[in-house]
């Protein structure tokens, strides 16, 4: 036996993890469930549901805790038994009492995990509001899943677990979906269960090994020495062959903890473990898993209603899961994969007379696992192409402020690549559309085509509002899509169109203009030469693509282009409009001119005073989309996020033009490494101060201010050394917001070490500037 | 107990077989790893939708 639960190991210290158990019961009887089906037997005796004066207690416990470490962020899981067994108004109450104090001292995570069965869009709709996370419990295909989850009278729960997740995965629920929980059985095949969670789609999965300990080893059938390996071992070659599809928490674990990073979970690695649970009626206890050991194992003798976490921090049992590799026993500390296992889940170490001070139990599968996950690693990674991690210096190259072609090229395939996966969700999400089909048909015979009408930037804005949205009256711009494909492909199509107030867009190829601005189906014929737009009442609008000349109801696309530079300029696609800012309407001949003549003066500026700028932007801005301009007569330029490779600008000279194209496409380059890689922690909240803004900017903000006004610093930098009269006071003014503001960044704790890496990286690039 | 603590995630493995992949092929799984990443960012993920210069003077 461990020493008693009460025993105290020193020192308080902060716990950031919170699992509560809001309802004592469950509407399952799983039978490999350690709530129920285990040695501690304690849920008899406890609350059936957490009261909403415990709650509040309990969120009052945290809270203080949070205040008294200053800790940034806490989790908060919301746990049973079934959570769901609280009607909707239960649960919107008890979450209500949960985050109040919590939120008025720190930040808050909450997920909750959920066998799914009773999941409606009541539920959805409480826990959207409170910005909640769902895992559900899945452990595969039906037999699989059945073979466990069933409900008391012997039924299984594979159908309304399958509904609850259909309905997690419609637009409106989507956000909450946070992965799927699946407990192994050896017994079951490991193909169809991979198979079976994989067609949920889940952002992450988590295996889960069977609750074991050495007085209970787990199953091991056929004599096979280690077969939780081999099982789990299928799923990651799979999983890697198929492009990790989704995340694994445990081999995404095992492949960081193998690079020396944190494995993220408490099943594996050495991560410190600072979670306490809070039972229904307010007691503290150990994580769960522990029950699976000794009657009574989890049980700590301190209740929320008269004990603070600091009091439970100071506890052996929860203090020793601090230590990491120090509080294992001598066995795995001396074992050369100590720091990916770390000795398994606690519970699983579990031995009478020896307590938790042993391997795991499944200390011979998780030794082959790692050695066999490592070894398979290393050989996918050795066969892969490059491209599959990116080059090597893509960071480098965008952190020093320019890119090269290469890069930009890179980076722009990428972008491309999330294009056709988000026009292709859209069909998956509204259903297959004559456009579609006509799309795709032509990909066949013309690959080339297609991919050069999906370039164009818009078609990601339009695709990302379609997918917000469960609207799918805007499908038919595929038809669009598909006809401009046609006329470069000369190949004759018909298919269906929206007119959107009085325009259809042929994006790359042109914009027919129907005579009212009004919005309604229509039908398009591309054959070789010629366009037929045929609308409502059966009016029909020509177009003569032989002709290159423009007409009232048609304008052909407008390039400009010099030494090297080429840009489209937009000014149909109703899909441009996601700039902030209103987009100019169509274009006369003379407003083109000037943009023709301030873009052409602008180039040659970039290429003479900004060269090392030069490349990135001939390789990667494609599209100029002219803005109305500012009444007040200000600059306005923006990019948008959802709309890599253009840039939209109200009218302005070649000097200014020249700044804005420079400041502009730093933000589609990051915008575009950030689609990419992670640098800063997507769920920090950290408020950043910078002297562009008066208000303080979020992290991706402050991040993409930097490096676009590093750039605009660097612009006057150069232009001081031409002898500019204005430029010494405004390199001043941008390089001390720069760097003023990449301290701040590196002060919040929330960049990734990739983004720390990225900032270092920018910051010496500036450093070198004074020398 | 599922208490995960995320570690970074990046979009290069699965674009990389999207890339390859005619557009009616594309599986929903893979599609639906850029969605989350791309799209779903407005509540839970906080990105920036649009970077905008506007002059002071
Ligand atoms: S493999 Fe076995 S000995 Fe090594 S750390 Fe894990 S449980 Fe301990």
């Amino acid at each position: 036996m461990p020493g008693p639960a009460g025993d105290e190991a020193g020192g308080a210290h902060p716990l950031s993890q919170f699992v509560m158990k809001v309802h004592g019961r469950c509407d399952l009887k799983c039978d490999h469930c350690y709530v129920y089906e285990h040695a501690d037997q304690s849920w008899m005796i406890k609350a059936r549901a957490m009261s909403k004066d415990v709650a509040r207690a309990a969120a009052r416990r945290v809270a203080e805790h949070a205040a008294r470490w200053r800790l940034p962020l806490v989790r908060v899981v919301v746990h049973g038994g079934e959570p769901l067994l609280l009607r909707p108004a239960g649960l919107d109450e008890l979450i209500t009492e949960i985050r109040t104090p919590i939120e008025a001292v720190t930040r808050l995570s909450l997920t909750m995990q959920t066998n799914g069965v009773r999941f409606s869009p009541a539920f959805g709709d409480v826990l959207k509001r409170h910005r909640v996370r769902v895992g559900v419990s899945l452990d595969g295909d039906r037999e699989a899943n059945d073979r466990h989850r069933r409900f008391a009278n012997g039924s299984g729960s594979f159908d309304q677990v399958r509904a609850a997740l259909a309905l997690l995965r419609t637009p409106a629920y989507r956000d909450l979906y946070a992965g799927l929980l699946c407990t192994i059985d050896v017994r079951n095949s490991p193909e169809r269960v991979y198979e079976a969670l994989l067609a949920e789609q889940p952002p992450a999965v988590d295996f889960l090994l069977p609750h074991a300990t050495w007085d209970n080893p787990p199953l091991r059938p056929d004599g096979d020495a280690t077969p939780y390996a081999s099982w789990l071992s299928v799923i990651h070659r799979r999983w890697l062959a198929d492009g990790r599809p989704m995340r694994i928490r445990l081999f995404d674990g095992l492949h960081s903890t193998a690079r020396g990073g944190p494995s993220g979970s408490e099943q594996l690695g050495a991560d410190t473990v600072d979670m306490v649970v809070i039972e229904t009626g307010g007691e503290y206890e150990q994580a769960d898993s522990v029950k699976t050991a000794y009657d009574g194992a989890p049980a700590t003798g301190l209740s929320v209603l008269t004990h603070s976490v600091d009091e439970v921090s100071r506890l052996r049992p929860i203090a020793v899961r601090q230590r990491g590799v120090a509080g294992l026993s001598a066995v795995c500390r001396s074992c050369p994969v100590v720091q990916q296992c770390a000795g398994g889940l606690y519970a699983h170490r579990f031995r009478s007379g020896h307590g938790f001070d042993s391997p795991s139990v499944y200390c011979a599968d998780l030794r082959v696992l790692i050695d066999r996950t490592n070894e398979e690693t290393r050989m996918h990674e050795a066969d892969a192409k490059p491209e599959e991690t990116g080059p090597a210096d893509v960071i480098d190259q965008i952190a020093s402020g320019f890119g090269d072609e290469a890069t930009i090229g890179w980076l722009t395939e990428q972008e491309r690549s999330v294009t056709r996966a988000l026009v292709a969700a859209t069909v998956e999400q509204h259903g297959e559309t004559t456009g579609w089909l006509t799309l795709t048909a032509l990909e066949q015979g013309h690959a080339g085509a297609v991919r050069h009408v999906l370039a164009h930037p818009y078609v990601r804005a339009w695709a990302v509002g379609m997918l917000r949205t469960g609207d799918h009256e805007g499908m038919p711009y595929l038809g669009g899509l598909a006809a401009a494909a046609a006329v470069h492909a000369s190949v004759p199509v018909e298919t269906d169109v929206r007119i959107e107030r009085g325009v259809v867009t042929l994006p790359t190829v042109g914009t027919l203009y129907w005579p009212e601005p009004i919005t309604a189906a229509a039908r398009i014929a591309a054959e070789p030469g010629e366009l037929r737009l045929t609308g409502p009442d059966g009016v029909v609008l020509t177009v003569d693509l032989s002709q290159p000349g423009a007409a009232a109801h048609w304008q052909p696309a407008r390039h400009i282009a010099r030494d090297g530079w080429s840009v489209r300029i937009e000014d149909g696609d109703p899909a441009r409009d996601c700039h902030g800012w209103t987009p100019a309407q169509r274009l006369d001949d003379h407003a083109v001119g000037h943009w023709r003549d301030s873009l052409a003066a602008a180039w040659r500026l970039i290429d003479t005073e900004l060269p090392e700028y030069a490349p990135a932007l001939r390789a990667g801005l494609k599209v100029i989309m002219p803005l109305e301009p500012d009444p007040a007569g200000r600059q306005r330029a923006s990019t948008a996020m959802d709309a890599f490779g253009s840039l939209s600008a109200a009218p302005v000279g070649p000097a200014e033009l020249a700044v804005l194209l420079v400041h502009e496409f730093q933000h589609a380059k990051l915008g575009a490494l950030l689609d990419l890689y992670d640098l800063h922690d997507p769920d920090s909240d950290a408020r950043i101060t910078v002297g562009w803004k008066t208000e303080s900017r979020p992290v991706e903000a402050a991040l993409q201010g930097v490096y676009a006004h590093a750039a605009v610093a660097d612009v006057w930098r150069r232009r001081a050394a031409r002898d500019d009269p204005r430029a010494p006071e405004l390199y001043a003014m941008y390089h001390r917001w720069t760097v003023d503001a990449i301290a701040a960044l590196r002060e919040t704790g929330a960049l990734t070490p990739l983004g720390d890496d990225f900032v270092g990286r920018m910051a010496a690039t500036v450093a070198s500037w004074d020398s | 107990m599922n208490t995960e603590v995320a570690t970074p995630d990046n979009l290069v493995g699965p674009l990389a077989v999207i890339n390859e992949t005619p557009l009616r092929e594309i599986r929903a799984e893979h599609a639906s790893r850029v969605v989350r990443r791309i799209v779903d960012k407005e509540s839970l993920l906080k990105r920036l939708d649009v970077a905008a210069f506007q002059s002071a003077h």
